[in-house]
């Protein structure tokens, strides 16, 4: 099969690999009809994920057509159409019991590792280095997916994949970072990054009772689709953010901030230069000069939401005004499989429709051309879907 | 004269102190004074009840299910089981004796004199709290090894001692857990030119 491999910064090379195998009894193999890049494939592009390999495939958001299963899966068969949900879960560990299905303890080969860094083992995600498992991912034309009676959820016949694809990530987690908020009545949501989970998020938080969304991010075209979600916006590079927050909510700052942004937050605020120097200089491994903003502009007593990705240590955090102003941090690798379902019937209602934020369909061998349109946010990049089956035209 | 009483007095302290097990082997072991103790312990609680853990300890031949190439099979006793890890050069092999068994608490082993790995362990169990399933404290103390065993068991295994301890209590806790031990041996790679 074709595969989509990582050799090192910004070196992306589509190639030809063996097809996977089922390894384990529970295990299936999807032939993968649709693909996405991942805002977050972008810190694995960039070279600040550690413990990547060249060589390992990258891709955490996939669907499509089980092939085979293994003896141990009952409730899947060769023809069901699937989406794959980007966490890998047992279902049986204390975690995935409690619906933490990110934390599940059962499926990082690389537990050792994940606890060195981390203290504890977190769950193995598809695509993601070897501190998550190292397991290959889905921008490829198959894919083994491990504990397959637990994971994926079938489409019915007639919704298109590109309805339900985001379902795999970006869609659940938007809506966790939402849901986080603990969103009562009358609440303002403040979210910081307007790429495509904070799309989500936008609109997530108004099914979920929101008030107002406000939403900030320095890319016209991306502020432009906040807008058609119902978001008030604010540009990031323009006057301080903290003061039209605070204006725009007579005083009171946001009742929840969402950072949907992450470890390479630009900006052109003195920390965020300075983050970025830092890094040059291999002084510190993330630039968090979002979520220092979120944490300031947030307001007494409220929420501050993080599902965007963070590798390691953060330098420089006003944790002074969490604990001054009461506030609650609540973050995590989404557990897709809590919202999979509810997701779902949402679709299929038409409460959302989740294309909405497709701007790029490209072939799995132009797939190196969308991550640069990608990270270079270039030709009104928002998300890039894939599909690896779909011949180039030369061919 | 004075290394070998010291191998002496460390292969008492370390082996059995029953008569039956009183046995001194000194010709393929170095000489202690050279040889420091290295202690490992870890504790993990796992979802399964304490009879169903206990049951998986008693049988040392379930070793053979968290490491790859090794084989566990009973020896001429009850209490002795043979040990042996294939390599690409031979076998590494071994004996070990289980010293107490108090069913569904402890488990208490150690290895047996005369061959290259020297250690004594224990497994204790105990119900977690809130129907969280089973504690489990292992425990290993190991003698130092030569540096000839550790490059044996770098090259068996890739990892160091400590490293191999750590991981197959992941993989024990995950197959007792879910049935499965997680892997991506053999999965597609790109090819890495």
């Amino acid at each position: 099969m074709k595969a989509l491999c990582w050799y090192g910064k910004h070196d992306v090379r589509v190639e030809k690999v063996p097809d996977p195998k089922i390894r384990n009894p529970r295990d299936a193999i999807i032939k993968i009809t649709t693909s996405a890049i991942c805002g977050s494939d972008l810190h694995l592009y960039d070279g600040l994920v550690p413990k990547m390999e060249k060589g390992d495939i990258l891709g955490h958001e996939f669907m499509g057509e089980v092939v085979e299963t293994g003896p141990e899966v009952k409730n899947l068969k060769s023809g069901d159409r699937v989406v794959v949900p980007f966490t890998i879960s047992c279902g049986q560990c204390f975690f995935c019991q409690r619906g933490l299905w990110s934390l599940c303890d059962n499926t990082n080969p690389s537990a050792r590792e994940s606890e060195l860094l981390n203290g504890y083992v977190c769950a193995g995600l598809y695509g993601y280095s070897h501190l998550y498992g190292g397991y290959a991912g889905g921008q490829a034309q198959f894919a083994r997916v491990p504990f397959a009676d637990v994971g994926p959820i079938k489409i019915p016949e007639g919704v298109p994949d590109e309805k339900v694809i985001f379902l795999s990530d970006i869609f659940p987690t938007g809506y966790m970072a939402a849901e986080n908020c603990d969103i009562k009545p009358g609440d303002t949501i403040a979210i910081w990054g307007c790429g495509p989970v904070g799309q989500f998020a936008i609109r997530s938080a108004f099914l979920l009772g929101a008030e107002r969304v406000i939403a900030i991010d320095d890319v016209p075209a991306r502020l432009e689709m906040a807008r058609e979600g119902g978001a008030e916006t604010i540009p990031a590079d323009g006057e301080s953010v903290f003061e039209q927050l605070k204006e725009l909510t007579g005083g009171m700052g946001p009742d929840g901030c969402i950072d949907a942004v992450g470890m390479e937050a630009h900006g052109a605020t003195l920390d965020a230069k300075v983050d970025r120097l830092k890094q040059a200089l291999k002084l510190s491994m993330d630039r968090p000069a979002v979520l220092r903003q979120a944490l300031h502009c947030c307001r007494k007593g409220g929420t501050v939401s993080v599902p965007g990705v963070y590798a390691g240590y953060l330098d420089k955090i006003p944790f002074g005004s969490v604990v001054a102003k009461a506030l609650t941090i609540r973050s995590g690798q989404t557990h897709v499989q809590r919202y999979l379902q509810p997701l779902l019937e949402k679709i299929q209602n038409n409460q959302v429709d989740p294309s909405f934020v497709i701007t790029h369909r490209l072939t799995l061998d132009d797939a190196p051309l969308g991550y640069k349109a990608f990270v270079a946010k270039a030709d009104k990049c928002v998300k890039v879907i894939l599909k690896p089956h779909a011949l180039q035209q030369s061919d | 004269m004075v290394g070998l009483r010291l191998a002496f007095e460390v292969s008492m302290k370390l082996t059995a102190k029953d008569e039956d097990s009183a046995r001194v082997r000194m010709r393929r072991r170095a000489p202690a004074s050279k040889k420091k103790v290295e202690r490992f312990q870890k504790t993990i609680t796992v979802n399964r009840p304490v009879a169903e853990v206990y049951s998986f300890w008693r049988n040392p031949g379930n070793a053979g299910l968290l490491v790859k190439n090794l084989s566990v099979a009973a020896s001429h006793s009850e209490k002795i089981s043979h040990w042996s890890v294939k390599l690409n050069s031979g076998v590494l092999e071994w004996e070990a004796e289980t010293v107490e068994a108090r069913e569904n608490e402890s488990i208490a082993w150690r290895s047996l004199p005369g061959w290259d790995l020297d250690y004594s362990g224990s497994v204790s169990l105990c119900q977690a709290a809130g129907n969280r399933g089973t504690i489990v404290k292992f425990a290993l103390e190991y003698a130092h090894l030569e540096k000839k065993t550790t490059a044996i068991l770098g090259r068996a295994f890739g990892k160091d001692a400590r490293s191999i301890l750590e991981t197959e209590l992941y993989r024990f806790k995950s197959l007792l857990e879910t049935g499965e031990i997680p892997t991506t041996q053999g999965q597609p790679k790109g090819n890495q030119g």
